[in-house]
């Protein structure tokens, strides 16, 4: 029958389409990579590297970096991906600790200081970013409010219902602001901030970037964001401004790790080299303030106050603040 | 001559009267049973493919499902575990001069619940650290390390190797149901979805009646029209209208800009408008289709014996249109309950079951609480899906008789007419309205912004490739899902077999269930051998193709139900084998049910989003997830970009299977 042939051969040719299509993805030379870094980033530092380590890069969507690290948790030991090439420096203590990396002498990294390595080369700090507040200058001006300096400036009333921040259960930004506001002030007294934060919030982001683009777009007056999110948006021409707190602010390092499992050994400890050269760092500095190789430029020239953070301390405590934050303030 | 087939089941199966079931008591049912059974027996090559079909449904439902409920009931503690390579020669020794030292130290350790001692051969000792729920497991793993230095001297001479390892203990309690029950931030997610899908569901029923009603009974100039806007929601992706609402009414949108008021789209509004236009074309399809085959001769009699516009509305089409409302109804719920996109957009603090279970995993790592929150999911599913059941089966609806009738056509009462446009307009406006925000939204650089002329937002290359992978995922869910399906219910309807019924609900199981609890089960079950799939681009087109399994199977049991069994038993008294006679007479016959099961599985797997965002790895992006990603992090210029291609390929996929269907003279749609 006419029909009956003119259906199977359509259903037949999508099929050996479908086929050709992914016997060709098993072919190719693939790495795959999970990270948190920004999607904007990542589709200009993934070709960079494919073209370095001549293998194809699949990253994941921009998890944010909790969102990462509990899907890596979920999968452990049997990791669904090679490399986390971009995720906090205390998740990679709590993975090294945990056993769930493979150690690679990298010796591309040998110019690069010891504090940014870890000892037993589990992993590595590429660039470190830190958290800072952002405020809407049009919209200040509009709703006469005055410009926030401080973290405690945060908590005035007058910003009632102009707050953006990101939530602590699923951003890394979020996590590093609050427990940044833990070692400075002592936890009782971070939290009765966070008390005055919370009341004037209008909305907790999934994301760290996600209030940056709010305060910028207008939505809010007020965001707590990352620095590369704030400053590439002034950059861009948007009416905002980065606020670093007075009273300091932390910075984690951006790391990256080969998980146990990796499919793709060679390729990955060609990208942990790479990321080392001097080309890597400076791509890298083109949008992250800082980055761990010395003597390349990178966007904030300026010596933030940044505290001296206890990266062990927050990986030891990180449930436990998790836990009370969301008992506190997520109804 | 006679060819010697050992086919008696066509001739009796359709004949058995239903009337026979009544008058069974245990007995003969058992003897039912029983002869069932050997008969089923007696034909190999069927009892191979429901075997097949009963493993496959197990495997790939019903065990995702238990893992679900069995995570619920378990609860994980941190552990440390200090192994010890030691050299000691007598147990007194090891006890006295290691362990004893050691548990000492470790006994004040915060978060400590219980220490295990293990011995195991000659020179290997653990020792086990339980620490509560909850606990850091670095912290218990630093803690540890800092309690043993100062017994580290004492006990070195005599250590070979030590080794620390973090671990979890798994151990079966209903703690964590517990937990949800007496924080608030927990259940109130439960009481938020149960209240938001019936609102949705009650809004949806009522105009999608309206639009169904007035889209056929009203004045031609509005048929057209009303049935495209009652049906175009369908090719977006279900997300899509949270983000035009946000456009339209999200605090830097439209309607606060070009009115100047503080007004806030997020939260309870957002969610139920969003979630009433996209499933305002579900409603208004069952609506549609049972008022459609509606045949007017009881309302013109009631007319004739002049009864009011309102009482015929109500007294006589409402009633008789209630299997349409009441699936339609059934399946808004479900969708409603389930939905993830638009509450993770839109719901701004306000919390919803599908997207906590989710951000509970993703959040705290908490996969027992993501499982509790998917047992939840499950049970209002369940209760709405058998109550659609035993309210439908057994009752009456038809009054067709099979003749056309030659009926002068009735134009709509101006009384019925108004009110309903009254409920149509606005609606109408507002879905167009938000189409034109993607287009706004895709082609300006920040809508209301910055409001030049630009395509930048398209020129994303992980966003187009994950276009093409959703096509490829989508092809392959929908090649697989239809045959599966309709080769299923025609077993189930033309065949005898043993707990038909049972096997019958574990495969629409699939469909009633959640997509967050597919996911969630999906993760568990397959995520170690013997079956480790995850990460692979396999697990998520079986994933979708047993999810949309039911429709294809309702497809081809309601096709079949209209089928004479008379034509395969003549193809049976000809000489056709059973698999002949399903390849050659059967599945040409019923070629529609696999076509409308391709299409469904195809549309809904371009949109899929709740039960994918588990599965997704690097490089299987697919494009609806892709969208959400952009969207949260307030990219929402380029999140309408893709929306745009996606909405593109939708349609040209339904274009080119219209026009294949011409072609081959198969009624496609």
């Amino acid at each position: 029958m006419k029909q009956k042939g003119i259906l199977s051969a359509v259903v037949l040719v999508a099929v050996t389409v479908m086929f050709l299509f992914s016997t060709q993805a098993l072919a190719a030379d693939v790495l795959k990579v999970y990270t948190h870094t920004d999607i904007s980033e990542m589709e200009k530092w993934a070709p960079a590297a494919e073209k370095a380590i001549g293998a194809r890069i699949e990253w994941s969507p921009r998890f944010s970096s909790n969102e990462l690290w509990s899907r890596a948790e979920a999968e452990a030991p049997n990791f669904q991906a090679d490399v986390i090439w971009g995720f906090m420096n205390m998740q990679a203590m709590i993975g090294a600790a945990k056993d769930w990396f493979i150690a690679y002498d990298s010796p591309a990294w040998k110019d690069i200081p010891e504090k940014f390595k870890d000892p037993d080369r589990y992993w590595y700090g590429f660039n470190y970013w830190f958290a800072a507040a952002v405020v809407n200058t049009d919209l200040l001006k509009k709703k006469n409010l005055p410009k926030p300096v401080s973290w405690t400036d945060l908590t005035n009333p007058a910003y009632k219902g102009e707050l953006v921040m990101p939530n602590p259960g699923t951003s890394g930004t979020a996590f590093l602001s609050v427990s940044a506001m833990m070692q400075i002030f002592g936890e009782e007294k971070a939290w009765k901030l966070l008390d005055g934060m919370n009341k004037n919030a209008g909305q907790y982001t999934k994301s760290g970037s996600a209030p940056a683009k709010l305060v910028a777009n207008g939505e809010y007056a007020v965001g707590v964001s990352w620095d590369h999110a704030i400053y590439s948006r002034v950059d861009k021409g948007f009416p905002i401004e980065g606020i670093i707190p007075s009273e300091g602010t932390a910075y984690d390092l951006d790391s990256v790790a080969i998980l146990k499992g990796c499919k793709n050994l060679k390729a990955a400890k060609k990208l942990i080299d790479w990321i080392a050269t001097k080309e890597a760092m400076e791509l890298f500095g083109q949008t992250r303030s800082k980055v761990t190789r010395p003597g390349v430029k990178a966007t904030v020239s300026m010596e933030p106050k940044l505290i001296k953070y206890n990266a062990v301390w927050a990986g030891e405590n990180k449930n436990r603040i998790m836990s009370t934050w969301k008992e506190k303030f997520q109804k | 001559m006679f060819p010697n087939s050992g086919h008696t089941e066509p001739k009796e199966s359709n004949r058995q009267p239903e009337s026979c079931m009544n008058m069974a008591n245990t007995e003969s049912y058992f003897s039912r049973v029983v002869e069932d059974v050997r008969r089923f027996i007696r034909n190999p090559g069927l009892v191979g493919l429901t075997a097949l079909a009963t493993i496959l449904i197990f495997i790939f439902i019903v065990l995702p499902i238990g893992f679900v409920l069995e995570k619920s009931m378990t609860v994980g503690y941190p552990i440390v575990t200090i192994q010890y390579h030691h050299q000691f020669s007598s147990d007194a020794d090891l006890d006295r001069k290691l362990v004893k030292p050691v548990m000492t130290v470790l006994k004040p350790i915060p978060g400590l619940i219980k220490t295990t001692v293990i011995k195991k051969g000659v020179q290997d000792a653990s020792i086990i650290l339980r620490f509560e729920k909850r606990w850091d497991d670095l912290k218990g793993l630093n803690d540890t390390k800092r309690a043993i230095l100062p017994v580290q001297d004492t006990i070195a001479p005599h250590i070979e190797k030590v080794r620390y390892r973090l671990g979890k203990e798994r151990v079966y309690s209903t703690e964590t149901y517990r937990d949800f029950f007496s924080h608030s931030r927990y259940w109130h997610s439960l009481r938020n979805s149960i209240v938001l899908a019936v609102v949705s569901t009650t809004i949806v029923v009522l105009m999608a009646f309206c639009f169904a009603y007035v889209g056929l009974r009203g004045p031609h100039w509005a048929r057209g029209p009303l049935r495209v806007l009652g049906l175009i929601p369908l090719v977006a992706p279900p997300f899509i209208f949270s983000l035009s609402l946000i456009l339209l009414g999200g605090r830097s949108g439209v309607i606060p800009k070009l009115f100047d008021f503080d007004f806030n789209i997020y939260g309870w509004p957002g969610v139920i408008i969003a979630q009433v236009i996209t499933f305002l074309p579900l409603g208004y399809l069952m609506i549609e289709n049972v008022l459609r085959s509606l045949g007017t001769n009881l309302e013109d009699a009631a007319a004739d014996m002049r009864a009011s516009d309102y009482n015929i509305l109500f007294k006589i089409t409402i009633p008789l249109s209630y299997p349409g409302i009441l699936k339609a109804a059934l399946l808004v719920f479900l969708m409603a309950i389930a939905d993830f996109g638009n509450p993770m957009l839109i719901s701004g603090n306000v919390h919803f079951l599908a997207t906590d279970a989710y951000l509970y995993w993703v959040g705290e790592n908490n996969l027992e609480m993501a499982a509790v929150f998917c047992v939840f999911l499950i049970i209002p599913s369940m209760m709405m899906f058998i109550a659609h059941e035993v309210m439908l089966k057994g009752r009456s609806f038809t009054t067709i008789g099979g003749k056309p009738q030659l009926v002068e056509e009735r134009s709509i009462s101006k009384k019925i007419f108004y009110p309903m446009m009254v409920v149509v307009g606005p609606m109408s406006i507002l879905i167009v309205a938000c189409f034109g925000m993607i287009f706004l939204g895709a082609f300006t650089e920040i809508l209301m912004i910055n409001n030049t002329f630009t395509l930048e937002h398209f020129n994303s290359p992980n966003g187009i490739r994950s276009l093409a992978t959703s096509i490829k995922f989508a092809l392959s869910a929908a090649c697989i899902a239809p045959l599966f399906g309709v080769t299923l219910s025609y077993i189930f309807v033309r065949k005898r077999v043993p707990f038909k019924r049972a096997l019958e609900f574990l495969s629409l199981l699939g469909f009633a269930v959640p997509g967050t609890v597919m996911g969630v089960g999906y993760i568990l079950a397959f995520n170690s051998p013997p079956l480790k799939l995850t990460g692979t681009f396999l697990i998520m087109i079986i994933n979708e193709a047993f999810r949309n399994l039911s429709v294809s199977l309702e497809a081809g049991s309601s096709k079949l139900h209209q089928i004479d069994v008379a034509i395969e038993e003549a193809a049976v008294d000809m000489g056709a084998s059973a698999f002949k006679t399903f390849t050659k007479i059967v599945l040409p016959l019923i070629s529609s049910a696999l076509i409308a099961g391709f299409i469904y599985t195809f549309m809904v797997g371009m949109i899929a989003v709740s039960a994918v965002i588990f599965l997704i790895s690097p490089g299987n992006n697919l494009a609806a997830l892709y969208i959400l990603a952009v969207a949260e992090q307030g990219n929402l210029g380029m999140a309408c970009a893709i929306s745009i291609m996606l909405i593109v390929v939708v349609l040209v996929c339904l274009i080119a299977l219209k026009v294949v269907g011409k072609y081959t003279k198969t009624e496609v749609y």
